[in-house]
């Protein structure tokens, strides 16, 4: 165990954001370029999904909603769907997932889990539901938005990606939200 | 001389076999690292074949979208598809052309498949383009037999697309082939769009349903060329 003095760890700590976004970049640039060498099925995979999902359940308010303002606009940037399609999804996702936090919070792998496969569920209901309202055209019921198989990878992908995140948090000595809040560092 | 000529015989016959024995077991080791290093040798041949076989590969497109560019009327700014849409709910591409190469938003994109999209965003290095298996995507069509026109439109999650708008008393059969209009400048006309690969229709419906298997493989695309407008003028019309 590695104990640095509170400064020390406060410093780390203000990197935590950054360390996000940089993540997320780096998985961005390898879903866009990677399609001609990755199986199609990756191209299923909802890479900002868990990243809300986690933001809504260990970050404050603000934090979490100036991550996901950041991030949704990246995403949006790299796709052709309607401005504004992805920032609502995932704002929704983030309200979802924070309003669940509430009365459920995931902290074990089952858990995490449990969490993932409820939010990737209705992520595939909010998502053509809000492309429909940007009048995108899309297939508002279609069977293709339930696909068992392209679910079953969303949930496993964002479950390895959550605890990925918790790893990041751990190394850069961020706690969960409920510590913040009272005002205790874990350094 | 009868004696030792009879036993030198015989010591050289035992000495050949002694070196036949060396070479072939005792000095192994050096056949064997011999063998390694051929091994590598073929190991680096095949991978300089594979990476050949890439050129030759990338220099057959390129010739084949410069004899298409060569073939269309219309000027016309190559480029090259670095990225794809990160939802897989929208199909889209991003190319390395942009505004300062004359690219403009609404102009159209195509390969010497067919028809690929429009531009949708631009930036002075890159252009977003919407494909026309993109729901949002509509472009002007028509039945190349029959002149039957339509709007194609994409499907979510599927390269097969919509042809909108067709009357049921239009005439359409399977395997039509399905063109572009030069219909506001943005393709030229006649440029493959897909085939017909299903036509229904209902009994009280006065529309057809007709899907498109579209000519272009929007996932497995390289290079695309964007029409510029005759009106834009392209600045590096290579």
């Amino acid at each position: 165990m590695l104990y640095l003095q509170t400064n020390q760890a406060k410093t780390i700590r203000s990197f935590n954001p950054i360390i996000m976004i940089g993540l997320f970049l780096v998985l961005l640039l390898v879903r866009t370029t990677t399609f001609w060498i990755a199986p199609s099925v990756f191209s299923n995979w909802d890479l900002l999904l868990p990243f809300m999902v986690y933001y809504g359940q260990r970050r404050p308010l603000f934090e979490g909603l100036l991550l996901w303002f950041v991030l949704a606009h990246l995403y949006t940037l790299q796709s052709v769907a309607p401005v504004g399609v992805f920032i609502i999804y995932y704002l929704l996702i983030f309200v979802v997932s924070r309003l669940i936090s509430e009365a459920f919070f995931a902290n074990s792998g089952m858990s995490i889990l449990g969490l993932m496969t409820v939010l990737v569920g209705l992520s595939r209901i909010i998502l053509p539901l809000v492309a429909g309202a940007f009048n995108s055209g899309w297939g508002l019921w279609s069977w293709n938005n339930l696909h068992p198989g392209i679910l079953s990878m969303n949930i496993v992908l964002g479950w390895l990606c959550y605890l990925g995140l918790g790893v990041i948090d751990q190394l850069t000595f961020k706690g969960p939200r409920e510590i913040l809040d009272l005002g205790e560092g874990i350094a | 001389m009868w004696v030792t000529g009879h036993l030198q015989q015989n010591t050289g016959f035992f000495t050949q076999g002694l070196r036949k024995l060396a070479n072939h077991y005792v000095f192994l080791v050096e056949t064997a690292k011999r063998n390694e290093l051929l091994e590598k040798e073929i190991d680096e041949a095949k991978q300089k074949l594979i990476q050949l076989q890439e050129v030759e590969s990338t220099n057959r497109r390129w010739a084949s979208l410069l004899e298409f560019k060569n073939s269309l009327s219309v000027k016309t700014v190559p480029g090259q598809v670095i990225a794809h849409d990160i939802s897989s709910d929208f199909i889209g591409i991003r190319i390395d052309r942009g505004r300062k190469d004359g690219v403009a938003v609404g102009m159209g994109v195509v390969h010497p498949a067919g028809v690929v999209g429009t531009v949708y965003r631009v930036t002075d290095e890159f252009a977003d383009v919407l494909t026309l298996a993109d729901p949002a995507s509509n472009i002007d069509a028509v039945i190349q037999r029959s002149r039957a026109r339509g709007i194609i439109s994409g499907e979510s999650k599927s390269l097969h697309c919509k042809l909108k708008y067709m009357d049921r008393l239009e005439d359409v059969s399977q395997d039509d082939a399905v063109v572009s209009t030069s219909f506001g400048g943005v393709f030229p006309s006649g440029l493959l769009i897909g085939y017909v690969s299903e036509i229904s229709s209902t009994s009280n419906g006065i529309l057809q349903n007709i899907s498109v298997k579209t000519a272009v493989d929007i996932y497995r695309i390289e290079e695309v060329l964007v029409v510029i407008s005759s009106n834009q003028p392209s600045k590096n019309n290579t």
